[in-house]
């Protein structure tokens, strides 16, 4: 019954994500390629233009995963469904457990879909692959469930759904200014933030152009180590995930 | 089948939803549970789901303490606090994800669906939750909590955002379903409670003010001016003319 459990709540977590996916898969198709058109206009070379499209991946992973996963921890408090869900005699951790790998799983769409355009758009106009593809791609599926696991955590928390929504896109969006106070003012490796660690999915395309220190950078003026960059990731999807499970499992509705 | 509840106190910050609540009900039939708003009625049935925790005291289901929730609400089903389908689900989706997560096999499931559509007279299976009307989003809600066919069923105003004609269908359908499980039926209808129930339970500041057969509560209660009847015990109850 816990297996039939577990994949009837992952089932319903993907099939009640599935226009939103393809909104986010269409979307990183068209981002990469606009990336492309600005590239030629501002004639990148290749190295500019592998670097640009890491930092198109970097964000679109933080915008994707957010608006998946705001409703993880939260869609059965704030809505009349969870009095008819959590009344069933089902593990309230295996219920989070099943909407966070349903979200992981969603995301590996877009994804995907980013870096074989990116992969097309290499070829077609710079006739070069993607410099560590692999690496990188592993890296940015690693980013993209630390990212889901922080904000379904904070969804578990929460009373609504927008709290973990605004959190998400402000982490995602406002990161390089973080970036700038702490690596250009303070002078200080920004390690405590996930976003940090998710710089990692360029700065391996840009390879081996891109330095640990970059003086000259306004706002990536660290860049993190791969092995620095993974921890990073790996405590935010740990730490993340089990308060998620903490306060899904504990919350009364 | 039996649902216990021993000394049950429930507060919400300083407001005392319940105050030592206790009763025990055994065997089949429908029992009414009365009271006016804020009576602490969808509160008992929200510890009795596992969608909150009492302050103190302990509940049972079956013999099982609730606190063990995977086991205790094995046999039962719950219908609180006018709960909602998954918008994004159709109706088939969301029956089927319901029947999944309680361990029923395919084949059952699709037996169940089709008996509950007939008696529901749900349309449309393919038609998304999200698009259908309070009426129907109920009914779904019902078909929902009836699919597992457990021994127990905790329902809280079933008939709610019903039209006369549906309501007729679900009290047809309880009738039938009181001979065989336990059924505790929470409702402000006293008429509806009169034609289902023949042992009521009434909850009054969240304490039991009176349980009994109907016709006991009549008899004790119902005296006063003017027509005698549940409804005159009720009020008598109510407003302390007792």
């Amino acid at each position: 019954m816990k297996n039939k459990a577990f994949y009837a709540f992952f089932n319903a977590g993907l099939k009640m994500a599935r226009s939103q996916i393809m909104a986010f898969s269409f979307l990183s198709f068209v981002l990469i390629v606009l990336t492309g058109l600005l590239s030629i206009k501002a004639s990148f070379n290749s190295t500019d233009f592998f670097e640009s499209i890491g930092l198109v991946v970097w964000l679109m992973i933080g915008i994707t995963a957010t608006n998946i996963a705001a409703g993880v921890g939260v869609m059965d408090f704030n809505k009349r469904s969870g009095l008819l869900v959590l009344s069933q005699p089902v593990d309230r951790k295996l219920i989070f457990l099943s909407r966070l790998f349903a979200a992981f799983l969603v995301l590996l769409l877009p994804i995907t879909v980013l870096y074989m355009s990116g992969f097309g758009m290499g070829l077609l106009l710079y006739k070069a692959n993607i410099p560590n593809i692999f690496l990188s791609y592993g890296l940015a599926i690693l980013y993209a469930f630390s990212f889901t696991a922080m904000v379904s955590g904070i969804s578990s928390m929460s009373r609504e759904k927008s709290t973990p929504l605004s959190f998400g896109l402000t982490f995602a969006f406002l990161a390089v200014f973080v970036f700038a106070i702490f690596g250009k003012f303070i002078g200080m490796q920004p390690w405590f933030f996930l976003p940090y660690g998710g710089l990692i999915i360029s700065s391996v395309m840009a390879a081996p152009y891109l330095m640990h220190i970059n003086p000259g950078n306004y706002f990536f003026y660290y860049i993190p180590y791969v092995n620095e960059a993974v921890l990073i990731m790996l405590f935010y999807l740990v730490i993340f995930a089990a308060l998620g499970i903490f306060y899904y499992s504990r919350r009364e509705l | 089948m039996e649902i216990k509840a021993i000394n049950i106190t429930k507060k919400f910050g300083n407001n005392l939803a319940l105050d030592s609540v206790s009763f025990d009900i055994k065997g089949k039939g429908i029992i009414g549970y009365l009271g006016p708003n804020g009576a602490g009625k969808t509160t008992t049935f929200k510890i009795f789901s596992n969608l909150i925790r009492a302050s103190s005291g302990e509940a049972f289901i079956n013999g099982i303490n609730i606190r063990n929730y995977k086991m205790a609400l094995k046999n039962v089903s719950v219908l609180v606090d006018q709960p909602e389908p998954y918008e994004e689900l159709t109706i088939h989706e969301f029956l089927e994800f319901i029947g999944k997560i309680r361990g029923m096999d395919e084949k059952m499931i699709e037996n169940r669906i089709k008996e509950l559509g007939r008696e529901l007279r749900l349309e449309d299976f393919n038609k998304k939750c999200g698009q259908l009307s309070k009426g129907n989003k109920q009914r779904v809600v019902i078909a929902a909590v009836l699919l597992p066919d457990t021994d127990i069923l905790l329902l809280d105003e079933p008939t709610s955002g019903l039209d006369p004609a549906e309501a007729y269908d679900i009290k047809k359908l309880l009738k039938k379903l009181g001979k065989t499980k336990l059924i505790i039926l929470s409702s402000h209808l006293l008429d509806e409670i009169k034609e289902l129930c023949d042992y009521v339970i009434l909850l009054d500041k969240g304490k039991i003010i009176a349980q009994g057969s109907i016709n006991s509560i009549i008899k004790k209660f119902g005296r006063g001016k003017g027509e005698k009847g549940l409804e005159k015990a009720y009020i008598n109850l109510v407003r302390g003319k007792t």
